[in-house]
């Protein structure tokens, strides 16, 4: 399974790349992090620590991060599906899961690379001077990895349950506002238990005051990871039922 | 097989493939739940500090009374068991203040996790919770309530933090290379000790006494002048010590209760039975802190330096100079004197091993003292004293002899590390006439000891801002709590105030490259795929605009520099 799985990645992986628009998109990932942080810059004067809380938690990453992991991802099984293709993958010698698991390691993957020429931008500051607590830098590029794997697997399992990539796109985009507003729950209820939701699950308080601060908490990490599994699980029931209905 | 047979055969097989994912499904949600509950559990749960300075972690100094503190608590009257309640009425009135509170309330919480579950937390806002807050204080006693404030209440006990003790905001304006970048900063972060020393104070039912010798020329202690000593005796009482002076000949002896002796820089003679009482009392277990000051009659603390020996220590006469180094290029500074009395102590130059200054050590400190006396071992002798050296100076350091003219003497006056803070002990002589000690900790906790400062300066209000950490590690150290004397005060990230043109100019120069190397990639992907050739050249054109601009910009931004 695990072979059928790397050569399913692969094969997605390189269809991003023979696609010129993988490359303007990088490109404009990049520039639009770069406009964001150059923004961010003469926004904090001075105080470089802020730099990073900025850089990971402010609204562009959050923007980036609902739109880039379900554009990746809507068309990886909702393309199948509407062109039929999806037959001969379930013919061939893969399980459902060898299936989902092979395109969500391509997205993901193809997310990280997007992410990947980041850190030169606190390099060149760096190296103009500037100084950075490097623990919680890499503590904020440990959330983005998450985050963004979390909802790869979420675009997938949307991708999973329609045909049409639009749709899929918007039905990811719905969990992942959910995931990410969690923090206001407690705003609506009193109960106990919403205030520790809000406060242990929202995606928000995960990366602002944990991750950004250079704590990492196991807790944390077993939630997103788990949920990444939970969604990708989801998603091979959807092409099961589907494939019986 | 009939068409209804099938129509049947394909219905039963949906309805069981729907019930089966629809109970795989329940079976997948219940055990994500099951695996975060768990995970959420304070005996599953761990956490890393990946922040340089470990912002987030507390020393094994607070972790060691956190430990200790269910047995000092114990239980009420009515058998429940006792809990501390940390409750903060800090609201931010600037960015840095708010990012101070931050910090402050994010350390609380550790201490709240580390806390055995004997810590309560809580937090009220000011603006909105007002109703709240005024329950709050009726249910703490307190009538008239300080702003900007962190209480630490166990019972009816209260202590009060204020913002400032914990976090100092620097609120000078101005940019530091002349540029327009300016703002708020916090300049330091004393939180950890700060909360440790309050909570060790309300959880120690007797507070220790901490002695001020007088009547020889010393700091006055209530003086809130230049050379008095208030400031270091305030910062006693906040952490916790009872301060009081010290008249030997209106006394007759050191008090009983006395946990440390604090003599600074007397500039008159002591009287022999004074002096006596001193070194009788330094040989059944006194601990003393001793500051000097550079002395141009060498008489002037002759007894100061007859305690000293009893500990194996002397102090030539003279002022520790040292070399003014460029802290770029680590030479001679140009434009500037060549030698300077403030005598700086790198972090480096810290003994690592010693409480008093692992943390200064660790947390890359560096401390100045003004106009020091220098310290040495006293070779001759069968003193039982044990003396470690816990500050030098660098190498290039000499003593310059009166009359004082802060220029090097290359034949009198030889240059080489001068330690300017030494600790010393000395066995305990009541113990030996007695029945040996249970155990190491109990003989330790009766040995003599002593820190001595070489500048006095440190102690004394003006100077007390640049010695306050060493002082209170001392004390905390001379007084038996180790655990306290190794907190000290976290260091910062160190940002300028900086002119950042630069930085925006070369990200934006390599955003420029990154962009065009990527249209151009893209072109060549097209004409991989479809055989384009227009696409090909299109993208090196359109690419090669902005990589060049780039590249120009990155090379005339760095060549600027």
């Amino acid at each position: 399974m695990i072979r059928n799985t790397v050569l399913i990645a692969k094969k997605e992986l390189l269809s991003y790349f023979v696609s010129p628009v993988t490359y303007v998109v990088a490109g404009l990932f990049f520039l639009t992090n770069a406009l964001f942080f150059y923004l961010f810059i003469k926004e904090a004067r001075g105080d470089f620590e802020a730099i990073t809380g900025y850089f990971f938690s402010w609204l562009g990453f959050w923007f980036l991060a609902l739109f880039i992991p379900p554009i990746i991802t809507m068309r990886l099984v909702a393309d199948e599906l509407r062109l039929g293709t999806i037959e001969m993958l379930m013919t061939a010698p893969s399980s459902d899961l060898g299936v989902i698991t092979g395109k969500f390691f391509a997205a993901q993957l193809y997310s990280f690379l997007l992410w990947a020429p980041t850190p030169i931008l606190f390099m060149i500051a760096q190296w103009s001077g500037a100084t950075f607590d490097w623990g919680i830098i890499w503590a904020g590029y440990l959330g983005a990895i998450l985050v963004y794997s979390l909802f790869c697997a979420i675009g997938i399992f949307t991708s999973a349950l329609s045909d049409s990539p639009l749709l899929s796109m918007l039905l990811a985009l719905v969990f992942e506002l959910a995931l990410l507003f969690l923090m206001f729950l407690r705003s609506y209820s009193s109960a106990p238990y919403a205030e520790v939701i809000s406060e242990r699950y929202s995606l928000w308080h995960i990366m602002s005051e944990t991750l950004l601060r250079g704590i990492v908490n196991t807790s944390h990490i077993v939630f997103l990871v788990s949920l990444t599994a939970l969604f990708l699980f989801l998603a091979t029931r959807a092409l099961e039922f589907r494939r019986w209905k | 097989m009939e068409v209804n047979d099938m129509k049947a055969v394909s219905g039963t097989t949906k309805a069981a493939t729907g019930a089966n994912v629809a109970v795989m499904v329940a079976a997948a949600v219940a055990i994500t739940i099951i695996i975060n509950y768990l995970a959420a559990q304070s005996r599953f749960q761990t956490y890393f500090d990946w922040t340089r300075s470990g912002s987030n972690t507390l020393s094994d100094k607070s972790l060691g009374l956190l430990k200790e503190m269910p047995a000092k608590l114990g239980k009420d009257s009515q058998g429940r068991e006792r809990a501390i309640e940390f409750v903060s009425f800090l609201n931010a009135r600037s960015e840095a203040e708010m990012k101070g509170i931050e910090m402050i309330h994010q350390l609380v919480d550790v201490y709240k996790s580390d806390g055995s579950g004997r810590i309560a937390f809580s937090k009220f806002n000011g603006q909105t919770d007002i109703n709240a807050i005024i329950a709050k204080l009726q249910e703490l006693k307190i009538k008239d309530p300080a702003p900007q404030t962190l209480l630490i209440a166990l019972g009816d006990r209260v202590r009060t933090i204020y913002l400032e003790d914990m976090v100092k905001i620097d609120r000078q304006r101005g940019g530091m290379f002349g540029g327009g970048e300016e703002g708020e900063r916090i300049a330091e972060n004393r939180i950890e000790d700060t909360i440790t020393s309050n909570l060790l104070a309300l959880l120690e039912t007797e507070k220790p006494k901490a002695y001020f010798i007088t009547g020889h020329g010393e700091a006055d202690v209530d003086s809130g002048d230049r050379d008095g000593c208030g400031r270091f005796a305030d910062t006693l009482r906040q952490s916790g010590y009872d301060v009081a002076s010290l008249d030997l000949t209106e006394k007759g002896g050191v008090p009983a209760d006395a946990r440390v002796v604090i003599w600074i820089s007397s500039s008159k003679p002591v009287p022999p039975g004074e002096l006596a009482i001193l070194k009788k009392y330094a040989h059944r277990g006194g601990r003393f802190i001793v500051a000097l000051d550079p002395q141009v009659d060498p008489n002037a603390d002759a007894d100061m330096l007859k305690l000293l020996a009893e500990f194996a220590i002397k102090s030539p006469p003279g002022v520790v100079c040292n070399l003014i180094f460029d802290p770029l290029t680590g030479g001679a500074a140009s434009g500037l004197p060549d030698c300077a009395e403030v005598t700086a102590v790198r972090y480096q130059d810290f003994s690592s091993a010693h409480p008093v200054t692992k943390s200064f050590f660790e947390q890359k400190l560096r401390v100045q003292f003004p106009g020091s006396r220098s310290f040495e071992r006293i070779l001759e002798g069968d003193s039982k004293a044990m003396v470690e050296d816990l500050a030098r100076t660098n190498p290039k350091s000499w003593v310059d002899t009166p009359p004082f003219d802060f220029r090097w003497d290359e034949a009198n006056e030889p240059q080489a590390a001068k330690s300017v803070l030494v600790a010393a002990t000395l066995p305990n002589e009541t113990d030996a006439t007695t029945s040996a000690p249970a155990d190491v900790n109990d003989k330790k906790s009766k040995e003599g000891r002593l820190i001595a400062f070489g500048s006095a300066t440190l102690a004394r209000n003006g100077g007390f801002p640049a010695g306050r950490d060493l002082l209170l590690s001392s004390v905390e150290w001379l007084a038996g709590r180790e655990f306290a004397a190794g907190i000290g005060p976290k260091s910062l990230q160190k940002s300028a105030f900086m002119d950042t043109t630069l930085i925006l100019s070369r990200i934006m120069g390599f955003s420029l490259i990154l962009g065009g190397v990527a249209v151009t990639v893209a072109g060549l992907m097209n004409y991989i795929r479809r055989g384009a050739m227009t696409a090909l050249i299109a993208g090196a054109c359109v690419g090669a605009f902005p990589f060049l601009l780039g590249l120009y910009n990155l090379i005339v931004s760095s060549s600027q520099n």
